[in-house]
């Protein structure tokens, strides 16, 4: 009795196992073909010098891309998204609502973010991508992702994260993936808004000096410092962030008590939408304790827009491009004097090639 | 009745006199620790002003004294303050209920799965956009849920058996099994978004202790103590074995059942409002056992004020020495490892 149950679990098991093999071999079988023939013809290499000074021998021409975070996945969407392999998380309803619909339902393959592993390194080998992506912050990389590299013989690229490098990131990227012409456009754009920004801000006075505390979470207790990837845009804009502090770049943030905040008393607090902070955006208003904050009492809560990409933050992206002009003018309306409506809908179309409304550019502006 | 009795006066140890200016010195630790407490924090208060406040608020004097220094005061300061003593009392209060019930030195609230049901519960009230209060009363049921699966499990497999042993095994097999169901939630999360506020929650923490959180805790911590407290003596007839509790006609199941349950509340209760805590719930009934001695009637008072003053000044230099917060889960272990490699090394020479 008890030998014969043994017998059909063991069976039972097999059966299990050779379906998923046969499900296997079929998914695999069906995305071999489409995706090894491109890369096979392009059996010439190229030496490029990717942004941390690596010399990188990659295919001549480059038609898949894996990022290894959302960093790297939006310059290449804003840059050539047909070779974009793939999202690194679910995007929600709101986020789709800018994307075009052709790469709406781009599937799904996990990244390096936040010090996790999400990715499937067989499932990235078997779409064989020409390179892999990264971006690091002050040349800080991941090991999993050189890991990465090494395991599946797949060039690793890595770019430089920095605000700053935004332009020169576009310029190199437009050389690698072949669309030097729009690289070089994008590159422009995104010099001449910055440097128009920056020429602006630089003449606010050091006395008129905003300074701003940066919130995320539910309890609005939790911020990033002045020297982390999550708050360049702050320093950018000429203003002084009050954490001063050095807190992690690995994106796992800061908390800071109430007092403290009491204390510092910012004149802005830009609060993060998400991870919790729409809690805090409900409350904050009413809140007998943030009521002792000028920033609270003036009413100067400012929130930047996430859609589809963060203007300020989360991840630290090319959206920022839109979130520099915007703060300057949110903190500075009598030193930057700018048409943030059109610059918004010419920045979606330019960038994300979506037309938005103005009824969508001022939500934007004003979330 | 009178067997009672007996067994009462075989705990008692000669130095039942010292005993009592100790409980006294000890019942003034956390006094003294609150009132140092009150002048420590990153908005400076200068004590002059401190005091000024203080009196004029318990005599009802008109204000002559900035608003804002009253809002740190009342609105930050003190319900933190309250706070850390309700967390440490309510964690070192059940580590020792626990360590008793046990009959294990080593057993600490989280043992049963309390942490580990109520860090999911967080994450999946996190998931799932509830607000600050939803997320503390999500984290707090699956708490007590984490436990009640634990003890039903024991009692569904340990029928005939050490009951003690196969408790402390499904506990195991339960926190792991909730702590998986986090991991899955946090796989799931977005990470520009849900990941990183659930990784926030999970670290824990006093930060956000509100008026709001104060009366939150007041109800379950209160609940739980008195239970305890009333059952203290109990706690040392179940650590005699239950052959003997029997024999004085306790129903030692019972009580073992109200004290779990007592300590739950108080371990998913802390929990709700601070993140997880480590090795307080350890470490402090160990040094109340060194300086009042095993019987519970005084070592669960004592584990109790220690408690909640030693959390207390550990959270003092948790929210002033840096201008960022440093977690106080950190605190609690740099402090508590190296205090319970010494216990382990004192205990080995006694053995020998």
């Amino acid at each position: 009795m008890k030998s014969k149950r043994f017998k059909f679990i063991a069976w039972a098991i097999c059966a299990v196992i050779l379906t998923f093999s046969i499900a296997g071999c079929s998914t695999t079988s069906a995305t071999q073909p489409a995706s090894q023939s491109p890369s096979a013809a392009a059996s010439d290499k190229r030496e490029i010098t990717d942004m941390l000074g690596n010399k990188v021998k990659i295919p001549a021409k480059v038609n898949k891309v894996f990022c290894t975070s959302p960093i790297g996945t939006y310059i290449v969407y804003t840059l050539a998204p047909n070779k974009l392999l793939g999202w690194n998380s679910k995007m929600s309803e709101d986020e789709l609502k800018y994307i075009s619909p052709k790469y709406k339902n781009l599937q799904v393959l996990g990244g390096n973010m936040g010090g996790q592993n999400t990715f499937n390194t067989e499932a990235i080998t078997a779409l064989s991508p020409d390179i892999i992506l990264d971006f690091a912050y002050n040349g800080q990389t991941s090991d999993m992702v050189t890991e990465l590299g090494k395991q599946t013989g797949i060039p690793v690229v890595i770019m430089d994260g920095a605000l700053k490098s935004t332009a020169a990131s576009y310029r190199l990227l437009g050389k690698i993936l072949g669309v030097e012409d729009r690289g070089n456009m994008l590159a422009d754009y995104v010099q001449k808004s910055l440097d128009r920004t920056a020429a602006m801000v630089a003449k606010v006075p050091a006395d008129e000096k905003v300074k701003i505390y940066y919130a995320e979470s539910a309890d609005g207790l939790k911020t990033d410092g002045n020297d982390s990837m999550h708050t360049e845009v702050i320093n950018f804009v000429n203003a002084t962030n009050v954490v001063t502090m050095d807190t992690s770049s690995s994106g796992k943030g800061a908390s800071v008590s109430m007092e403290q905040v009491l204390k510092w008393n910012p004149d802005v607090i830009l609060a993060n939408s998400r991870m919790g902070g729409s809690n805090f955006l409900k409350t904050i208003y009413s809140d007998k304790t943030w009521a002792g904050v000028k920033a609270v009492q003036n009413k100067r809560i400012y929130v930047p827009a996430s859609l589809p990409f963060g203007w300020f933050d989360r991840p630290p992206c090319i959206a920022r491009v839109m979130g520099v002009e915007w703060l300057a003018a949110k903190l500075y309306p009598e030193y930057v004097k700018v048409d943030l409506k059109s610059d918004v809908k010419n920045f979606y179309k330019t960038f994300y090639g979506v037309e938005i409304t103005d009824a969508q550019a001022e939500s934007l502006i004003n979330s | 009745m009178g067997s009672m009795k007996k067994l009462e006066s075989k705990i008692k140890t000669s130095r039942q006199r010292p005993l009592i200016s100790v409980m006294a010195a000890l019942a003034l630790l956390p006094l003294a620790a609150f009132l140092v407490s009150l002048s420590f924090g990153r908005y400076g208060i200068p004590l002059p002003q401190l005091m000024q406040i203080l009196f004029g608020k318990l005599c009802g004097l008109t204000p002559t004294w900035p608003d804002t220094l009253e809002k740190v005061l009342f609105n930050v300061r003190i319900p933190r303050i309250l706070c850390a003593m309700m967390v440490g009392a309510a964690l070192a209060g059940s580590g020792a209920a626990y360590q008793g019930v046990f009959k294990n030195p080593m057993v600490s609230p989280d043992i049963l799965g309390a942490s580990a049901g109520a860090g999911f519960g967080a994450a999946f009230a996190i998931l799932n956009n509830y607000n600050v209060i939803g997320i503390e009363l999500t984290a707090f049921l699956f708490g007590i849920a984490a436990v009640a699966l634990t003890y039903f499990l024991g009692q569904a497999i340990g029928r005939n058996m050490n009951t003690v042993l196969i408790l402390v095994l499904t506990g195991m097999v339960v926190q792991s099994l909730f702590s998986a169901f986090t991991s899955v939630i946090k796989y799931e999360a977005d990470p520009n978004n849900k990941l990183p506020e659930i990784t926030f929650w999970l670290m824990g923490g006093l930060t956000s202790s509100t008026q709001k959180q104060v009366w939150m805790m007041a109800f379950p911590f209160l609940a739980g103590l008195v239970i305890l407290f009333l059952l203290r003596w109990k706690i040392n007839i179940l650590s005699f074995g239950d052959e003997e509790a029997k024999a004085l006609g306790i129903d030692t199941l019972k009580i073992r059942v109200i004290l779990i349950m007592a300590s739950t509340l108080l371990t998913s209760a802390s929990i709700a409002i601070s993140g997880m805590i480590g090795w307080v719930g350890l470490i402090i009934p160990h040094l109340a056992r060194l300086i009042v001695g095993p019987n519970y009637k005084v070592l669960l008072p004592a584990s109790v004020l220690m408690g909640a003053a030693f959390l207390l000044l550990v959270d003092d230099v948790a929210r002033t020495v840096l201008v960022t917060e440093i977690p106080l889960s950190i605190l609690t272990a740099i402090i508590g490892a190296p205090f319970f490699i010494y216990l382990l090394l004192k205990g080995r020479s006694s053995w020998e």
